[in-house]
């Protein structure tokens, strides 16, 4: 360690969605050279950090000052009939406002990657409701600890240590030796050394498992046969209700195991109605584990922006929320959207081809600290700080909490925050010129809400 | 050049300078009412209308992580009540829990200048923050939840009374809030640990060997030291329970000589059997509240229509899943309490419904010091705070109210319809209320002022609600068929 090096103490890793804020780093020459706590995902995601020598922002490829990037920017998001904003999962909040402001302002659709990992728990979520508790609850008092169709020891690697399997809590005060932990997969993983029991289901029979784990707990009979069609004896089933229903302290986590497959929202509905239900015998609680190290900020601040948590549109100027019309792979696939600006996300990598196909046919404006393959194909590129890194600000956990960053060290480029912000400005200058929408008196008549007063 | 501003020809009400009704002007310089503007100062003409001081909400649920989960739930509360953006304004959509911009201007359109947030986890402060941030035009502040706290509880246990109260000044400082805020003080650890319920005022906290008197004491005694200006913000045991008015009267007695807000009162007001059939106790509860100027309430008055039960009592939220069938989300907070959310709607043709609406009006009617007795819905677990222009004429014109009596299920006497004018009942709100003095308005500044007493005596929604006793319902055995459809 050389006498320039620099510690920050609780410095929060962005890099999934358990947003450990027990970091601590040593920066020597803006270069974390060491990161304690962390897992080994996140002791990569800092060493492999650096300020590259990038262009502040690249347009039609040449370089450019954020300055003219912005007023690029700005034009093709006024000029589009249906623009779309897209990502802002590995972003900060205050980015996040700033993206929704701008959708609200020029009448755009924004959608997170929530609609590809656990839209269909938000959807399931608005059709029966959660059980849920924070992962310090969970670490205090949880007694059964079951994961279903996620791999944490390898996407969320803290998850059981710091979290809910390993740590001594308040009312578990031996720690693993109070837990039994069950994983339930289509296939054994890594995650399936550290639980206690380990249940195979046939891919694509979860929904069957979980509605017959439903029927168990009520109750009710279920035909031994459920084993020829998802892999799991009744006596399995039968074991895990008994478990279920006498534990003190119940939590279910599911992953995209269970929200990407055949079935999708049935899937987590299944889940976390089976949840409810054993809260007529014990307290039972059931998460979803998020990935993304913000994208439950970006459903918070959807939610408390628009009254929705993703596939937003405000065409009609006012937010319309319909996953499937408003999700951006299905509107990119069906070739609607004439303009995108694509914040802290990379969908060239990883959405379904008509979708990237469109992409390639509209002008895209990207904000990423590195390089992507959608910033390759775009128009604009600006290059951002990286946010947790470079950037302060605040992130929500994978349970709702809200954490601070603090960053390790300045980046020479400006922040999400900023970009969008200075687009903002620009858009509205713009949109001020042309033709304003004209208030709705009516609309905006405080009696016109139905059921606010017989 | 300094900003000038003149209302003209506006009825001025202002209580706390005895102002009542008169047509005169109101000059603001810089923000700030003065005497005198010059006369080329901006002018509105105001004529027709009231001029009064901003509505102050001192129990509501506006922002913070279980608002924004209720917001989350219901896409089917937002749909038909858009607010469209304006060259001026964002958009958002309402419902009984608006998005933040909606909320914001939607209050500044009833009038309202200031709502108070009324239960935050600490961990759930800096979110709060966050969407009041996005909430415009209006003040607005909250108060934290520590009457289930653990570590606070861990500290009365070991009898450490002086880190206690550092304690609760440290969470209140950290988490930027107005005040302690207790809910169902002790419910939260047996709700984490059996899903069960305290039931009274001396049951045991398990795992800390207190009740939750204790408790209750030491937050308000801590928070009266402290000098703070609103009191501890108590939610008492037994929320909606039959017979816990017994309860909510032995907390205020316990209080004796100390100053304590009781919110949402009308939702423990009531009398009978757990279980059995609720009746009003709101004529005792209002009798303590006029005898005893170191409490204050407000009333949480039930509204019919759509509401969404929002409330960090989750045991109560869970019975409301029970009674309703509906949806439910319940999220528990670590060291301190969680919250419950169930959408919910008030029937005019429901026996207990009907009843909580009568209780509410009731206790307002009772009130002699309006100052003490604040409005409110506890939006928007009684109804939305779009509902107050509503509530305020149902205790501002009889007519209106005796109307609105006759339509309910509990009122139908053998000699006709009750609540008919010129009975001679006198209701205390006939020639004296109006917006400020229904406890909209400048209620909170002058809580605890022993100002304005006058005289109401008994009315006949008491009298009527007697016969509606000898109506043979169970109430929630009623709701619970309803849900099982």
């Amino acid at each position: 360690m050389n006498e320039r090096a620099r510690i920050v103490e609780n410095a929060t890793c962005t890099f999934c969605g358990c947003v450990c804020d027990d970091i601590t780093l040593t920066v020597e020459n803006n270069r974390i050279t060491r990161a304690e706590n962390a897992c080994s995902l996140g002791k990569a995601w800092f060493a492999e950090h650096t300020i590259e020598e990038r262009p502040y922002a690249l347009i039609d490829g040449r370089e450019a000052s954020t300055d003219e990037a912005v007023e690029v920017a700005a034009q093709l998001l006024v000029n589009a009939r249906f623009p779309v904003i897209y990502g802002l999962s590995d972003t900060t909040c205050e980015a996040q406002r700033e993206a929704v402001a701008i959708a609200d302002l020029i009448g755009a659709n924004i959608d997170t990657t929530t609609s590809v990992c656990h839209g269909p728990s938000g959807i399931a979520f608005q059709g029966v409701g959660e059980s849920t508790a924070t992962l310090g609850e969970i670490k205090n008092r949880a007694d059964l600890v079951i994961y279903w169709g996620g791999n944490p020891a390898e996407s969320h690697p803290r998850h059981f240590t710091r979290y809910t399997i390993i740590p001594k809590g308040m009312f578990v005060p031996n720690g693993r030796k109070d837990r039994t932990v069950v994983l339930v997969d289509v296939r054994r993983t890594p995650s399936a050394r550290a639980a206690d029991i380990f249940i195979q289901v046939k891919p694509g029979k979860d929904f069957e498992v979980l509605w017959a784990l439903r029927a168990l707990v009520k109750g009710h009979p279920v035909d031994p046969a459920i084993e020829e069609e998802t892999g799991v004896s009744l006596a399995t089933l039968q074991d895990l209700v008994e478990r279920m229903k006498s534990c003190r302290f119940g939590v279910l986590f599911f992953g995209m195991g269970l929200t990407m497959t055949r079935g999708r929202h049935f899937n987590s509905g299944a889940l976390l109605a089976l949840a409810t239900d054993l809260n007529e015998y014990t307290h039972f609680v059931a998460k979803p584990v998020r990935g993304h190290g913000n994208v439950t900020g970006a459903d918070n601040v959807l939610s408390w922006q628009t009254g929705f948590p993703f596939a937003v549109n405000f065409s009609r100027g006012y937010p319309r929320f319909n996953p499937g019309e408003f999700t951006t792979v299905d509107l990119l696939a069906r070739g609607e959207a004439d303009a995108a600006l694509i914040i802290a996300a990379d969908p060239a990598a990883n959405f379904p081809r008509p979708a990237i196909e469109h992409l390639r046919k509209i002008p895209v404006i990207v904000l990423d600290p590195k390089p992507t393959l959608t910033a390759d194909l775009a128009r604009v590129v600006f290059t951002t700080a990286t946010y947790g890194i470079n950037t302060g600000g605040t992130v929500y956990r994978m349970d709702d909490v809200p954490i601070t960053l603090r960053p390790a060290f300045p980046s020479p480029y400006p922040s999400d925050k900023e970009v969008l912000r200075a687009i903002k400005e620009r858009v509205r200058s713009l949109v001020a010129l042309e033709s304003i929408p004209q208030p709705v008196p009516h609309l905006l008549n405080t009696g016109t809400m139905p059921g606010a007063a017989s | 050049m300094s900003s000038t501003l003149r209302i003209v020809n506006g009825k001025v009400y202002d209580p706390a300078n005895g102002v009542d009704g008169e047509v005169r002007d109101i000059c603001v310089q810089d923000g700030k009412i003065v005497e005198d503007v010059p006369p080329d100062a901006r002018r509105i003409d105001a004529s027709g209308m009231v001029v009064m001081p901003g509505g102050v909400d001192i129990h509501c649920h506006i922002a913070g992580p279980k608002v924004n989960l209720a917001r989350k739930l219901q896409p089917e509360d937002h749909r038909f009540d858009v607010h469209p953006r304006t060259p001026f304004t964002r958009s958002g959509t309402g419902g009984t829990v608006p998005s933040t911009f909606a909320t914001g201007y939607r209050y500044a359109m009833l009038g309202y200048t200031t709502a108070m947030e009324a239960a935050v986890p600490p961990l759930g402060a800096r979110h709060t923050l966050e969407e009041l941030h996005d909430t415009p035009i209006i003040d607005k502040g909250f108060f934290v939840l520590l009457g289930n706290n653990v570590l606070l509880y861990q500290l009365l246990k070991e009898g450490r009374r002086e880190e206690f109260r550092h304690a609760v000044a440290w969470w209140l400082n950290a988490a930027r809030a107005y005040t302690p805020k207790l809910v169902n003080p002790g419910g939260a650890e047996l709700w984490k640990e059996r899903n069960a319920n305290i039931t009274d005022l001396d049951d045991e906290i398990p795992g800390f060997g207190l009740t939750p008197r204790q408790v209750i004491e030491a937050l308000v005694d801590v928070t009266n030291e402290l000098g703070l200006p609103h009191p501890a913000h108590i939610h008492c045991n037994n929320l909606g329970i039959p017979g816990n008015y017994k309860t909510t009267l032995e907390t205020m007695r316990t209080l004796e000589g100390r100053r304590a807000h009781i919110t949402h009162i009308q939702f423990h007001a009531y009398g009978g059997e757990p279980g059995g059939r609720m009746t009003s106790k709101a004529p005792e509860i209002a009798e303590y509240i006029n005898t005893h100027p170191e409490i204050s309430a407000d009333v949480g008055q039930v509204m019919f229509g759509r509401a969404t039960g929002m409330t960090a009592d989750a045991p109560l939220a869970w019975m409301l899943r029970q009674v309703s069938g509906n949806k439910w989300v319940n999220a528990d907070v670590e060291h301190e309490s969680g919250c419950g959310i169930v959408p919910f709607v008030y029937q005019e043709r429901n026996y207990v419904h009907a009843l909580q609406w009568a209780v509410g009006l009731e206790l307002f009617l009772l009130s002699e010091d309006p100052w003490r007795m604040v409005l409110s819905t506890d939006h928007p677990n009684g109804g939305s705070f779009l509902s107050y222009p509503r509530l305020i004429r149902l205790l501002m014109d009889r007519e209106f109210r005796n109307e609105q009596i006759r339509g309910q299920p509990t009122c139908h006497t053998p000699d006709g319809p009750a609540g008919q004018p010129g009975t001679g009942v006198h209701f205390a709100g006939d020639r004296h209320h109006h917006p400020c003095r229904s406890g909209a308005a400048a209620g909170p500044a002058r809580q605890g002022s022993l100002g304005r007493r006058r005289g109401c005596g008994h009315h006949h929604l008491r009298g009527e609600r007697r016969q509606g006793e000898d109506v043979q319902h169970a109430a929630l055995c009623d709701q619970r068929r309803q849900g099982d459809h």
